[in-house]
């Protein structure tokens, strides 16, 4: 019985820094600012990232980009937002990819690219570092990660 | 169907160099898989593997694909596969045009692969994949492309994804029947499909039904049976000359219309649950295929796979199993005097049409980096009247 409560001492101290660390934001997904739409869920985020739907929420249309793997922001989206590893995304995407049904999201080498590209295109959906965020883009939602900058 | 390919790679090419507006049409994508498979039998030849030698071609592949818009909203995709179970000659799997009609429809003409299961749509590319092969019990058609056309449309209710396909054409290919070492000539017309795929977050339901008016098995006649009969032709005529000595009535004319495939009508439901959790996943599919007068066996077939994933480890073990009800023609001759050759013949004939057979397999793949996965497996196998047999297969299955 002592072992047990030592158990849920530990899982609740485990949950306490978890939901601790889920305070610091780092991943900011980014829209134009002209998207009448405030705030989107992360399972709503995952699914147009994964282009599982091509809409907001609110009906508009969507169009997203992602950061190229050399970027750590990339790594961070992939495992907060998307809950998957590298693999598993890989793994996904090769079996819309060789059916010629859909593609994976066109990539952007730089967030100043991102950043850019997001500012100018009505619709759109990409993520950057919460550092790399200005006025020209819009914050829809921010997500913990573990970069350092 | 190689024009089919070198038109659209031509059309692909051409047009995109054609292209002076770089800002709408980008360059041709090309994409490749490699499967690389070898594996061995313990006791006798298993799924396709012989005993007691290592082989690496039953499983290998090359997968080349190319595609690209022509237009806005036209696009064209061909693929070229070579397998190591046909020296890796190349053939074209699939060369298609796809007008995207709204965000939500599609339509695709040309060749491209019947989409009769779960996995249908990426059955070649091993790295999408846990298992190193679908199992054999289910995925066992092998007329899996269809020339033809289909439309797609995808609908969402909230987080409720929901897609719906059609398509109608016919398709011809080379086949060999389970446990018969012939090859056969089969072709199937005015062929169509609906399928239904609903998903919600971790789960995801399928449910398909095929049917082809006319399928043919055009050299059936020649499928090879004991002496004196030879083979079907000859079998067909034994019973004409039993029929001419002893009127058989119905019971001959039942006989003769089960012994070959000509025109015969065939359906082809299929059921499938996948539930998928980021370490955890389970499916399971099922499916029914029945041929109207032929003496082709009524295919009952089932698969149940599940695995743990962490980090880059997959552990998974799948069940599979084909339970076919033989089609019962031997009984037509119960009361007729001094034909139990000819009984035991039809059974046999009709029994090895329909296959019994269970499979086991535990497995694990490791994710190299994004692109390239390791993969082994042991199959555990048995089938009736024959020793229980392991398979073991390993290698690669790689993306670019």
């Amino acid at each position: 019985m002592r072992k047990k409560c030592h158990l849920l001492k530990l899982g609740v101290g485990l949950l306490f820094l978890l939901l601790n660390s889920a305070a610091a934001a780092d991943i900011a997904l980014v829209t134009h600012p002209a998207n009448p739409l405030s705030t989107l869920d992360v399972a709503d985020a995952r699914r147009l990232f994964l282009k599982q739907t091509s809409e907001f929420p609110d009906g508009n249309h969507a169009t997203v980009a992602m950061l190229s793997k050399q970027c750590d922001v990339r790594r961070a989206f992939v495992t907060q937002v998307l809950n998957m590893s590298s693999s598993q995304l890989k793994t996904y995407w090769a079996k819309y990819v060789f059916t010629g049904q859909n593609r994976p999201p066109q990539e952007f080498t730089s967030e100043a690219a991102m950043r850019q590209w997001v500012a100018a295109t009505p619709g759109a959906l990409g993520y950057l570092h919460v550092s790399e965020v200005d006025d020209s883009v819009k914050v829809l939602r921010t997500v913990a990660s573990e970069i350092h900058r | 169907m190689t024009h089919w390919f070198a038109l659209i790679i031509l059309g692909i090419l051409k047009l995109s160099l054609l292209t002076h507006s770089p800002q709408v049409l980008a360059a041709p994508k090309v994409s490749g898989f490699i499967n690389a498979i070898g594996g061995y039998a313990t006791e006798r030849p298993t799924l396709g593997y012989p005993d007691d030698e290592l082989t690496f071609t039953r499983d290998s592949l090359v997968g080349l694909q190319v595609s690209g818009h022509l237009a806005e909203k036209i696009s064209a995709t061909g693929q070229l596969v070579a397998r190591g179970q046909e020296d890796f000659a190349a053939e074209a799997a699939w060369a298609y045009v796809t007008y995207q009609l709204s965000d939500a429809a599609q339509f695709r003409m040309g060749r491209f692969r019947t989409p009769f299961f779960l996995y249908s749509d990426f059955l070649d590319v091993g790295y999408a994949q846990h298992w190193i092969s679908a199992p054999d019990e289910v995925y066992a058609l092998q007329f899996d492309s269809v020339d033809g056309m289909d439309l797609t449309y995808n609908q969402s209710f909230g987080r409720l994804d929901s897609k719906i396909q059609m398509y109608f054409g016919s398709s011809q290919d080379d086949f060999t029947l389970d446990r018969q070492d012939a090859t056969f000539d089969i072709r199937l017309r005015e062929q169509m499909g609906v399928i239904g795929t609903l998903s919600y977050g971790w789960l995801t339901a399928r449910a398909s039904f095929h049917q082809a008016t006319r399928l043919s098995i055009e050299n059936f006649s020649e499928l090879p049976l004991p002496a004196p009969l030879g083979n079907i032709a000859g079998l067909r005529n034994a019973i004409m000359e039993l029929d001419a000595a002893y009127p058989l009535g119905a019971d001959g004319q039942f006989l003769l219309g089960h012994l070959g495939v000509q025109d015969v009508a065939a359906e082809f439901s299929e059921f499938a649950v996948r539930m998928q959790w980021t370490h955890f996943f389970i499916l399971g599919e099922g499916t029914l295929l029945t041929f109207d007068d032929s003496p082709l066996a009524k295919q009952r077939r089932h698969l149940i796979s599940t695995g743990i994933n962490w980090h880059k480890v997959t552990f998974f073990a799948t069940y599979a199993r084909a339970n076919d009800e033989p089609v019962d023609l031997a009984s037509a001759l119960e009361d007729v005097p001094n034909t139990q050759d000819l009984r035991r013949v039809l059974h046999r004939l009709t029994h090895s049409l329909a296959l019994e057979s269970e499979s086991s397999t535990i497995g694990m793949r490791y994710d190299l980096e994004a692109g390239a996965a390791f993969k082994i497996e042991i199959t555990e196998n048995q089938i009736p009247q024959n020793n229980q047999s392991n398979l073991v297969r390993f290698g690669f299955d790689l993306v670019f």
